[in-house]
């Protein structure tokens, strides 16, 4: 599929040396209540990296994806997806290169499969007979042709979340948030549906169960008093002997601070 | 427009547009009911009356209870993340649902006036009747106008009851007053025939201005609100 980014940007030299940034965040802060789920988290992730956000509050790395999504406001600082911010951006730019899923599907339940990924498209500015291949390629990637033209509330929750997931990847988007994806999936499943192609793809995962993503994700970041306590190349756990579970991953951070 | 459509699926889907279109339908049957009981025609005018207030009352409930849904299912979430602003999804749920009923009593109004004797609506000025019909959905406008304010934070049910709720709170103190040439329910008592029908039009339009300016100012809170609320 292509990317919504010229090729010729990304096939250029300059691009493989410099590692472009897809996901930059400034200085972000959000509190909940009395507390400080974000206290000036700074984040720089490069083009093509898999990479898992875990919390030691496990609200903090969800709050995080749903500030970068445009889902909840911050109290102070600036996400970058993809070179866009989203209030800057023309809509149907933003909806073409940044992908979310959130933990519920959140899909209008009267919709069919193929009806909620045809408004995907539509929404995305993705017209004409590339969309109708578009969506008959993600019915297919995703097992829902059988439910295609069933309303979703008759779906179980794994249809509707892979419908989301669906969905999201149709406008082939160059950062794809996922908060607690496809939870009602098996692993293999989950594994086969993760494990999403395109270099040029940037990936955050947020889960409150780490082990459940090795083999998808090549980076991992933890939040820890708000802030960014680690982040670091998965291979550095298995350097350290540690598991990917969150104490692991504090354990990492202590050792690295 | 893909907007559009989809909030008046949404509706349609839900009944909810149905209940919309169908009520001031029924409130005019009803009024008819009564009128050829009674034999009154004062008491048709004002089953007629009573039945579009209700209407107006349960459509904006209808409203409210939609917008609520709309949210609470994660679906307003779903095409925010799609870059859809969110000033247009609250637009779109303000602006289809006014249209609807608007359409809802203009055809309850060609029913009255095909069914029921009423000096008003058999007028031979049509721009007066439209203007009362106008004037009488237009309370509409601002109770649909609070239900989306509420329907921000509240779930479906509670923005329903508090619409109603809402409705019978502003309504008493009207009803009390009784100064029907500048309050927003003015509309009713052309419809009643409690206002001379000799200035329909004057009342007409002050009922609607007053309607559509209290509308305008709930839309922008809700409006404010929906921005600033998490998804």
């Amino acid at each position: 599929m292509p990317t919504s980014t010229p090729d010729a940007l990304w096939s250029s030299p300059a691009a493989g040396r410099l590692r472009p940034v897809a996901v930059e965040v400034n200085d972000l802060a959000r509190w909940v209540g009395h507390q400080p789920l974000l206290d000036g988290i700074e984040l720089a992730v490069p083009v093509g990296t898999r990479v898992l956000l875990a919390g030691v509050d496990a609200e903090a790395p969800s709050l995080l994806l749903r500030i970068m999504a445009g889902l909840a406001r911050a109290d102070r600082g600036s996400v970058t997806l993809a070179g866009l911010q989203r209030g800057s951006a023309i809509p149907e730019g933003w909806a073409r290169r940044i992908g979310f899923v959130g933990s519920d599907p959140g899909i209008p339940l009267w919709m069919t499969a193929a009806e909620s990924l045809d408004l995907a498209a539509r929404l995305s500015g993705i017209e004409g007979p590339d969309r109708q291949r578009r969506i008959e390629e993600s019915l297919q990637h995703f097992q829902l042709g059988a439910i295609r033209d069933r309303p979703l509330q008759h779906a179980g929750r794994i249809i509707l979340e892979r419908t989301a997931l669906a969905a999201a990847l149709l406008p082939d988007p160059e950062v794809l948030l996922l908060d607690e994806p496809l939870r009602s999936a098996t692993a293999p499943d989950r594994l086969r549906l993760l494990r999403i192609p395109g270099e040029r793809r940037t990936v955050l995962i947020a889960s409150r169960y780490p082990a459940q993503q090795g083999g998808i994700v090549d980076r991992v970041i933890l939040i820890r008093d708000g802030r960014v306590a680690l982040h670091a190349p998965i291979g550095e756990l298995d350097a350290q002997r540690l598991p990917l579970s969150l104490r692991g991953l504090t354990a990492l951070a202590d050792l690295v601070s | 427009m893909i907007l559009t459509i989809h909030v008046a699926r949404q509706l349609w889907i839900q009944l909810r547009l149905l209940g919309i279109l169908a009520l001031p339908a029924i409130a005019t049957f009803v009024a008819v009911i009564v009128d050829g009981q009674s034999g009154s025609r004062e008491a048709g005018r004002i089953a007629l009356a009573l039945g579009l207030a209700t209407a107006a009352v349960l459509s904006a409930a209808l409203v409210g209870g939609g917008f609520a849904e709309e949210i609470r299912s994660g679906a307003a979430a779903w095409l925010v993340v799609r870059a859809v602003p969110r000033t247009a999804l609250i637009g779109a749920w303000f602006v289809l649902p006014a249209l609807a009923v608007l359409v809802a009593f203009v055809l309850a109004g060609i029913l009255a006036g095909l069914a029921l004797p009423l000096a008003l609506v058999q007028a031979p000025d049509p721009i007066a009747v439209a203007v009362t019909l106008v004037a009488v959905a237009a309370p509409a406008l601002p109770l649909s106008a609070a239900g989306l304010v509420i329907a921000v934070y509240a779930p479906v049910r509670v923005t329903m009851v508090a619409v109603i709720g809402l409705a019978l709170i502003v309504a008493l103190p009207l009803v009390l007053l009784g100064d029907a040439a500048v309050h927003a329910a003015s509309g009713y008592w052309l419809v009643a025939g409690m206002v001379p029908a000799d200035r329909p039009i004057t009342v007409g339009l002050q009922a609607t201005g007053l309607c559509m300016a209290v509308a305008g100012l709930l839309w922008g809170v809700a409006a404010l609100l929906f921005v600033r609320r998490d998804l």
